[in-house]
């Protein structure tokens, strides 16, 4: 009777194959169809253009990385949190308090904090409460802010819930003159007479309490203003000297030649 | 092994049972669909025994041995002992397994002898004339190509795509040596943990697991109902917000008793996956019509419901949602509707509902979508179950009762016997046999109805006679009593009347009416009707759950057993195989250390 102990996992052409074709998504050997799908279904609603949130998208799509919660950070409204590379910066009303997510060692060397060590930081800001949901190291910390820009929202009714709560009343602007209208923070718009055809609203509004996005993988710009806190010296941190050697090895574009 | 009855199950092997019966009446086997087995030799010591193949029509007197061959599906093969003494009984199964060899009786086929015209009435209402013999050939060839056609439709769409069939899509290879002949391999077995298991062929449109593992993949669930809501009817009714267990779409039970037209729930929420950036986190919303009694489904899954609207459903209806679809009233079997006789172009929502009462498990179908379920198959149980639910895109369903799962085949199997429904010559009156819905009960019963043809004036004498499962010739007399077959039993004198009798066993009773015309020619005509107990294969979780009380399939196909308190996430592994001809390759479902086949 033959025998064998050379056994090759292998995927069959299931249906989830076929309906990830569109997504221009394919099943990673041993990935089982449900796992797959349940990819699909993240491609589905995932933004996955150029944008910071689309490229981490579909990074995390095609390698099969995870985007999750790490934390959930309460504040007071007015509140404006934003990560940064190797910082999380919490804005409460004049007051900005700087969280460093990672430290420069003598030989200008980075070394990554984990979120449990930043939570207990943010924590010791007034009115800023923020819970550990998973442990990660700094550089998974997403770049983010909570608060969001909304152009040009139709308004077709005198009185109106806009789309988005948490609306900074300071920050909005019509296409249209409207007169005397009335806006609360939770969305709640009331004019003084019916809208007049094809007027919108700019505005901007804030999530708190907000979860903050970590990821699998770092991904961050050389652009990124951050960056410029983690320079010692004028000497910029060597793993950043490593990416840029990196990326000039790649793309000769950068040397002249 | 010595049982009164041994039964083959269907993930059971082929080979070589033996039983002994010691001063009990009856041995037996009785064979089921998986697999068709042929006895080859039995062989039995007795003086006064005899072999009963079927359900009597092939009849061996057993002195030292006996051989017959054929093909058993379903049947009981009973050896009965007359007298005192021992009767020692070997049956040899040969063949190779077949995955589906059996013909199962399609729910299609109704619709194609709804072809026919009223008048037909024996080609229209009985279920197993020869003319529907054939057309559930062709009906069975249908539902296969629906099932495919089917699963190609579905995977149109995330919600619907099919994933929990074709072993995940995800096999282990192996290359067959050069000195095997692919179309010859009738045994792989495989060594895990240093102990070798005999794989099965995987059958793909109904995969019977070898056992169930709990899903590392997914956590336990705490769940102490699944239902989020139930509400009498009103204008405007208003519910919510709830957090979902588990990412699902939304189940409905709706009961009406008037046709409602504009019916609507209006489902407002996060859909799955919800974004786990807060700019992409925006509510959702669905409308769900109602407008039929029975069970319903939101097409998102969901992950948190804001708000749940309904409008429209009148005062006396009564509306129920769960989050998950435990312990519904009933299961839907959405790919098998039912068809009724006098119905020619219309679809009955199809269901599963356990009946503790009765101790049966129900095939049920929404009678014209209004008037409450109603009865069109059952299935005897030998013990209690608690939940059913079906498998999505096969032909396979799960219960669950006490510790244990019940994988079982949806599609009814065929009667034995289908040659008694065929007629030399026309008989006076004609017999249809129906389940009996006003006498419901662990005891099913059967109506006879006698059903007059052209000849029906000449009529003299008639009787009924009634062939049980096991082979006892009874004649059937008109209060439904029965009385010793001889020659001149159960005879009367008038037009035939209906009655009904109860059935005490298993398997295919054969019911016949005989006729005398004035004179003397006798006439008659049978009935096979199935009297099914339900066939499973069976795992037994006590290491796994303490009880299990619901079971269901979530939006993404997984299977969920339900404690009472928890949500279990186990999954099904085969131990099977594909052998690839053309690639001479063998693909099996489940990693081993080694594989051997011959």
């Amino acid at each position: 009777m033959p025998n064998t102990s050379y056994l090759r996992q292998i995927n069959s052409t299931s249906y989830a194959d076929v309906a990830g074709l569109p997504f221009g998504l394919s099943r990673r050997v041993g990935e089982s169809a449900i796992s797959f799908v349940q990819r699909l279904y993240s491609a589905a609603n995932s933004r996955r253009d150029h944008s910071y949130e689309g490229m981490l998208e579909e990074l995390a799509l095609r390698l099969g990385l995870g985007l999750y919660p790490g934390a959930t950070i309460t504040a007071p409204a007015g509140t404006t949190i934003t990560t940064g590379f190797g910082q999380i910066t919490v804005k409460t009303a004049d007051v900005q308090n700087t969280v460093p997510t990672a430290t420069v060692a003598a030989d200008t060397y980075i070394e990554w904090r984990t979120l449990a060590d930043v939570v207990a930081d943010l924590n010791q800001i007034a009115g800023v409460n923020a819970t550990l949901i998973k442990d990660v190291w700094g550089y998974q910390i997403a770049r983010q802010k909570n608060v969001f820009l909304v152009q040009n929202e139709p308004i077709s009714s005198q009185q109106q819930s806009l789309v988005h709560t948490g609306v900074r009343l300071d920050t909005v602007l019509f296409n249209q003159v409207t007169g005397t209208y009335a806006l609360t923070s939770d969305g709640k718009l009331s004019l003084p007479g019916a809208p007049q055809a094809g007027l919108s609203m700019t505005y901007q509004y804030e999530v708190l309490p907000y979860s903050l996005v970590c990821s699998d993988i770092g991904l961050f710009s050389l652009t990124d203003p951050a960056i410029n806190s983690l320079v010692r010296d004028g000497v910029l941190p060597y793993q950043i000297r490593e990416f840029i050697q990196a990326i000039m090895q790649q793309d000769r574009s950068y040397w002249a030649e | 092994m010595a049982k009164s009855l041994w039964r083959e199950q269907p993930g059971n092997r082929l080979g070589e049972y033996s039983v002994l019966a010691n001063g009990s009446p009856r041995v037996g086997w009785e064979f089921f669909e998986s697999y068709s087995p042929v006895v080859s030799s039995l062989s039995g010591t007795s003086s006064a025994s005899e072999l009963v193949h079927g359900t009597g029509k092939i009849r061996t007197a057993l002195a030292g041995s006996a051989a017959v061959s054929s093909r058993l599906h379903g049947t009981l093969v009973p050896i009965a002992l007359s007298g005192a003494g021992q009767l020692s009984v070997t049956v040899r199964t040969l063949g190779t397994a077949k995955p589906y060899s059996f013909v199962p009786f399609s729910h299609l086929t109704q619709e194609l002898l709804n072809y026919f015209d009223h008048k037909d009435v024996r080609t229209r209402e009985l279920p197993y004339t020869l003319d529907a013999q054939l057309l559930n050939l062709a009906a069975v060839g249908i539902d296969a190509l629906q099932q495919r056609l089917g699963r190609e439709t579905s995977a149109a769409a995330l919600e619907t795509c099919p994933v929990a069939i074709d072993n995940g899509g995800c096999y282990y290879h192996l290359d067959l040596d050069s000195s095997t002949d692919p179309t010859q391999i009738s045994s792989v077995q495989g060594q895990r943990n240093g102990q070798w298991i005999t794989l099965r062929p995987y059958d793909d449109t109904c995969p019977v697991p070898a056992r169930y593992e709990l899903d590392s993949s997914r956590n336990r669930i705490y769940l102490p109902s699944p239902l989020l809501f139930e509400s009498d009817g009103g204008d405007v009714l208003e519910f919510g917000p709830f957090t979902l267990a588990v990412p699902n779409k939304l189940s409905f039970w709706v009961d009406v008793d008037t046709p409602v037209f504009g019916a609507e729930i209006l489902i407002e929420g996060e859909r799955y996956p919800k974004p786990v950036w807060a700019d992409q986190q925006h509510q959702s919303s669905e409308t769900v019509l109602v407008n039929l009694q029975g069970a319903a489904e939101s097409t998102t899954t969901w992950v948190t419901i804001s708000r749940v609207t309904v409008r429209g459903l009148p005062a006396s209806g009564h509306l129920r949602c769960w989050q998950m679809p435990l312990q519904m009233p009933a299961a839907t079997d959405a790919d098998r509707p039912f068809v009724h006789h006098g119905f020619r172009y219309t679809r009955f929502p199809r269901y599963w509902q356990i009946s503790p009462s009765e101790n049966l498990l129900k095939e049920m179908y929404m009678e014209d979508n209004l008037a409450g379920l109603a009865h069109a198959q059952s299935y005897s149980l030998q013990v209690p179950l608690a939940d059913v639910a079906v498998e999505p895109h096969t032909w396979g369903a799960v219960a669950v009762g006490g510790t244990k799962v019940y994988y079982f085949d949806r599609r009814q199997p065929t009667p034995s016997n289908l040659d008694v429904a065929a007629l030399k010559k026309e008989p006076l009156y004609g017999l249809n046999c129906v389940y009996d819905q006003m006498r419901p009960g662990a005891a099913r019963f059967v109506v006879v109805l006698p059903v007059a043809y052209a000849g029906a004036s000449n009529l003299q004498r008639w009787r009924y006679l009634v062939e049980q499962p096991d082979g006892g010739l009874y004649a059937l007399l008109p209060n439904g009593t029965y009385a010793p077959y001889s020659g001149g039993a159960g005879w009367q004198i008038g037009a035939p009347t209906a009655t009904s009798m109860p059935l005490v066993q298993t398997g295919t009773y054969v019911i016949t009416i005989e006729c005398l015309d004035l004179n003397g020619n006798l006439t008659s005509d049978s009935f096979p009707y199935p009297n099914l107990a339900f066939s499973s294969t069976v795992f037994d979780l006590s290491s796994l759950v303490p009880s299990l009380v619901g079971v269901a399939y979530d939006s993404l196909q997984q299977l969920w057993l339900w404690t009472g308190q928890y949500l279990v996430p186990v999954c099904p592994r085969y131990d099977a195989y594909i052998v690839d001809a053309d690639t001479r390759s063998i693909y099996v479902t489940d990693p081993f250390d080694q594989i051997q086949y011959a």
